[in-house]
C-alpha cells in the first residue's frame, strides 16, 4: 500500500472512529433518561411554554382516568417545533394520554416523539369545525391505542389515547371549547 | 453562554486531542518538530477554531442545529438528573477541578521557588575554571548548530541544574553539581541538547505554553496537550542532539543520572499522588532514553504539509458539530 493510501486510509478511520464514538456518547443521555434523543424534555408545560415560545394548546377538561398534570413535556425543534405533552394513567406509572401539537405549520408528528402505530383501522371524524383523521392502531410493543388527527391554522394536533374512543373524542372537542 | 462555552472549550479540545494523538500513532510520526506542529492543532481548537465558530457560526448554538446535526450536545447530559442537577453540569464542575488542579501542580512549585530565590547566580568571572571549560565547550557544539554561543550563567546549588533559559537570549544555566556529575561525553551531549532548545527558541515556547495554559486553566483537555508540547520539544531537542553529537548513548545516560539526582524516589510517608507523579516522570525519562537509545525510526508515512492540513480540516469539521 503507499505511502499516500495508508495516510488517507487511516485519516477516514480515525474521523470515522472519533465520530461515531462521539454520537454514541450522545445517545447515553436520553437512555439513561428514558427521554427521546435529540428532544429537550421538561418537567411543566409553563416551563416548555417559556422555553419555546409558544403557548401550548391543551383540552378544557379531561377524562377522569388521566393523571394530570402531564409527567413530562417533550419539545422537537424540527422544523417545525412539535411539542409532546404526556400523562401517567391516575394511579398507574404508564403512559395514557400523549398530545402532539407541531407550531408554525402542520406537520406529521415526528416519530421520536410519537412512535407510528400499525393501523388497524382509519376513518375520518369531525372535531368541533375541522375534519380529522381517527386511527385504531397497534403501538409497537402491541398495545392498542387511537390517535386523532386534525389540523387547525398552523398546527397540527395528534392526540393517542389508550382508553375508550369516545373519551377520546370527547377530550378532541374539548380542546375546541378552550380556543375561541 | 458562559457554562456553554466552557463545556465547548474543554469537549472541543478532548475532540482534538484524541484525534491528534489517534493521527500520530496511526501514521506513527515519530519527528519531534512535526510531532510538535500536529499538537499545536489540537491546541488550537479550544484557543482558535472555539472562539471563531462563536463568532462567525451561530447556527450551531441554535436549537434546530443541536436537534438535527450535533454529533454531540453536553446540555444533552443535563437530562440525567443527579441530586436534583444536571449530569452534564456535574461533570463540567468536576473537569474545570481537575483542569485547575493539572495546571497548579505545575505551575505553583516553580512559581514557589521563584518567590522564595532557591537558586542564586555564581557570577563567576572568565577565569573561572569550570566556566571557561564549559564556554570553549559551548562554542564549539554552537557552531555545529549554527547558533552564536549563549551566556553560560553558573548556579550556587546543591541540586543538580542543566537549564536553557530566556525567550530572547537564551542562557545556558549549569550548576557545579551537574557538571560533576556526567562524565565528559555525558556533558557534550547534554550540552548539546540544551543548546538544541537555544536553537529552536524552545524557551519562547514556553512561555507561550504557560501563557495559553495560564488561560485555559480549567480546561484538563489543553492542560493535557500543552503537557504533550512540552514533550514534543523535549524530544525534538533529543533529536537534534543526538544527530549534532553522534552520541545518543551518552544523551541518555546524562539524563537518567541528572534525574536520578534531582529527583530522589518519593519516600513512603510522602503523599501517595507525590509517588504517582515520580512515576509518570521516571516513565517518561525511561520512553525517551528507551528512543534515544533506539535510534531513529521511520514513520509509516512521510510527515509533510498535507498531512498537517488534512489533521487540521479533520479537527474543525469534528468540533464544528460538537456543542
Amino acid at each position: 500500500m503507499s505511502n499516500r493510501t495508508t495516510a488517507v486510509l487511516s485519516w477516514l478511520l480515525v474521523t470515522a472512529g472519533i465520530a461515531a464514538a462521539l454520537k454514541v456518547a450522545d445517545r447515553v443521555p436520553a437512555l439513561v433518561a428514558g427521554t427521546p434523543h435529540g428532544a429537550r424534555p421538561y418537567r411543566t408545560v409553563a416551563e416548555a411554554e417559556r422555553a419555546t415560545g409558544s403557548p401550548l394548546w391543551l383540552p378544557a377538561a379531561l377524562p377522569p382516568s388521566v393523571d394530570w398534570p402531564p409527567f413530562r413535556v417533550d419539545a422537537w425543534h424540527g422544523p417545525p417545533l412539535s411539542v409532546a405533552v404526556r400523562a401517567h394513567r391516575r394511579a398507574e406509572q404508564r403512559e395514557h394520554l400523549v398530545i402532539v401539537q407541531s407550531i408554525g405549520a402542520p406537520a406529521p408528528p415526528p416519530a421520536r416523539l410519537l412512535e407510528s402505530l400499525q393501523p388497524l383501522l382509519v376513518s375520518d371524524v369531525t372535531v368541533g369545525a375541522h375534519r380529522a383523521v381517527l386511527t385504531r392502531g397497534l403501538e409497537p410493543g402491541g398495545r392498542l391505542v387511537h390517535d386523532l388527527a386534525w389540523d387547525a391554522g398552523t398546527r397540527r394536533l395528534t392526540v393517542r389515547y389508550a382508553g375508550p374512543v369516545e373519551e377520546l373524542l370527547e377530550l378532541a372537542a374539548a380542546f375546541e371549547r378552550k380556543r375561541p | 453562554m458562559p457554562l456553554a462555552f466552557l463545556s465547548q472549550s474543554i469537549l472541543h479540545a478532548t475532540v482534538a486531542a484524541v484525534f491528534v494523538e489517534a493521527l500520530l500513532r496511526a501514521w506513527r510520526i515519530e519527528d519531534g518538530a512535526w510531532r510538535l506542529r500536529f499538537s499545536l492543532l489540537g491546541l488550537a481548537a479550544p484557543v482558535l477554531w472555539l472562539p471563531a465558530l462563536w463568532v462567525f457560526a451561530p447556527i450551531r448554538r441554535s436549537p434546530v442545529f443541536v436537534a438535527n446535526w450535533a454529533l454531540f450536545a453536553g446540555e444533552r447530559w443535563n437530562q440525567v438528573r443527579l441530586g436534583g442537577s444536571g449530569l452534564g453540569d456535574l461533570l463540567l464542575l468536576v473537569a474545570c477541578g481537575a483542569g485547575s488542579a493539572l495546571f497548579l501542580r505545575d505551575a505553583l512549585p516553580p512559581l514557589i521557588d521563584a518567590l522564595r530565590g532557591v537558586t542564586r547566580p555564581l557570577a563567576p568571572g572568565p577565569w573561572h575554571p569550570t566556566t571557561a571549560g564549559l564556554r570553549s565547550l559551548v562554542a564549539a557544539r554552537s557552531a555545529a548548530l549554527a547558533i552564536p554561543p549563549p551566556e553560560v550563567r553558573l548556579v550556587d546549588t546543591q541540586t543538580p541544574v542543566l537549564l536553557c533559559e530566556g525567550a530572547r537570549n537564551p542562557v545556558l544555566v549549569v550548576s557545579q553539581a551537574a557538571i560533576e556529575r556526567l562524565c565528559p561525553d555525558e556533558l557534550d551531549a547534554a550540552i548539546t541538547h540544551e543548546l538544541a532548545h537555544a536553537r529552536h527558541r524552545d524557551p519562547a515556547w514556553g512561555y507561550l505554553l504557560i501563557a495559553v495554559r495560564a488561560a485555559l486553566f480549567f480546561n484538563p483537555a489543553a492542560q493535557w496537550i500543552a503537557r504533550a508540547m512540552v514533550d514534543d520539544i523535549e524530544r525534538r531537542a533529543d533529536q537534534t542532539a543526538a544527530a549534532a553529537s553522534g552520541h545518543p548513548e551518552a544523551l541518555a545516560r546524562a539524563m537518567e543520572r541528572l534525574f536520578e539526582a534531582g529527583h530522589p524516589p518519593p519516600l513512603d510517608g510522602q503523599a501517595s499522588f507525590e509517588r504517582v507523579f515520580w512515576r509518570i516522570r521516571q516513565e517518561g525519562l525511561a520512553r525517551r532514553c528507551a528512543r534515544l537509545r533506539r535510534g531513529p525510526e521511520a514513520g509509516r508515512v512521510r510527515a509533510s504539509g498535507a498531512l498537517l492540513a488534512a489533521a487540521a480540516l479533520g479537527i474543525v469539521g469534528l468540533v464544528f458539530f460538537v456543542i
